[in-house]
């Protein structure tokens, strides 16, 4: 078995740098020929509709919509990671690569970037030159309106 | 010791800063985006390996900067209350003496900074860029 603890997964939403435990993410895979069931859609929280994961049905939630970042029709992989009441899945445009932990460094995210109210990354991970949001999916789900 | 007065442009207005306030001057930066930023903020960059705010001056309204400058050629690294910040510059920086100029206060009507204070040098008026007031002006 393949240890992956303390390994990240970096990926591309809208050209931003994301790092995510590879801890809280269970598979990705190339969005092409995945048959979305749109019935339980609803495009004003985000929510694009169900796939199917292991004879599941789970929530596709459109992270573009969550963060309000820019549409564009670019995202080809799909995430499914672990969620507070179960699996959910959302798109990215790239996986970059698997990345050691010890190989980013770990920042806290400046005070001016700080939002009184929902706050969608608390850490900032620095990856060859670059900052990454720290996606933790417990926040981004904070974002998605239940009804 | 005399304290100096640092005379920048920005978006092809002139502008005054205190020494005091600045960290570092660096070249031209890349500028990441985050998620969720606020209008004011036009992204990141790093600066000792940590993830520096870049202020947006241009999209603050009382600085009615029409050129739609975010990245000039230079970042100014300034300190505040809420951490390091930068500042986009066009223009290369000088540095005079506050003794060799004046300071003024400027009501609303005759400048559109807001709560003006102007530092005159060599009858051009630079008006005095306080972060700290920017900063803590914006809407949280």
């Amino acid at each position: 078995m393949i240890d992956s603890e303390g390994k990240r997964v970096v990926f591309r939403i809208a050209d931003i740098g994301f790092s995510l435990a590879v801890d809280v993410l269970i598979e990705t895979r190339e969005a092409d020929g995945v048959e979305i069931d749109k019935s339980t859609a609803d495009l004003n929280r985000g929510l694009l509709g169900q796939i199917l994961f292991r004879d599941a049905a789970v929530p596709l939630w459109d992270v573009r919509h969550l963060l309000d970042l820019p549409y564009a029709d670019d995202d080809k992989v799909l995430v499914f990671v672990f969620g507070t009441d179960g699996v959910w899945a959302f798109l990215i445009e790239i996986v970059v690569g698997v990345v050691l932990a010890v190989d980013f460094q770990r920042c806290d995210v400046p005070v001016l970037l700080l939002t009184r109210d929902r706050q969608p990354f608390t850490s900032i991970d620095v990856w060859h030159n670059e900052p990454l949001v720290c996606f933790e999916p417990a926040l981004v789900e904070r974002f998605m309106v239940q009804v | 010791m005399i304290k100096k007065m640092v005379l920048l442009t920005l978006g092809g207005r002139k502008f005054s800063l205190s020494v005091e306030q600045i960290e570092h001057v660096l070249p031209r930066q890349r500028i990441y985006p985050l998620v969720c930023l606020r209008p004011e903020i036009a992204g990141v960059f790093l600066y000792n390996d940590e993830p520096i705010p870049m202020l947006a001056l241009p999209t603050l309204p009382e600085f009615n900067i029409s050129e739609p400058v975010i990245v000039g050629a230079y970042i100014i690294v300034v300190q505040s209350e809420y951490g390091n910040i930068g500042l986009s510059v066009d223009s290369a920086v000088s540095i005079v003496d506050v003794e060799d100029g004046s300071f003024e206060d400027v009501t609303p009507s005759e400048s559109d900074v807001q709560g003006c204070h102007v530092f005159n040098f060599q009858d051009v008026s630079y008006p005095l860029l306080n972060v700290g007031e920017i900063l803590a002006r914006l809407p949280y």
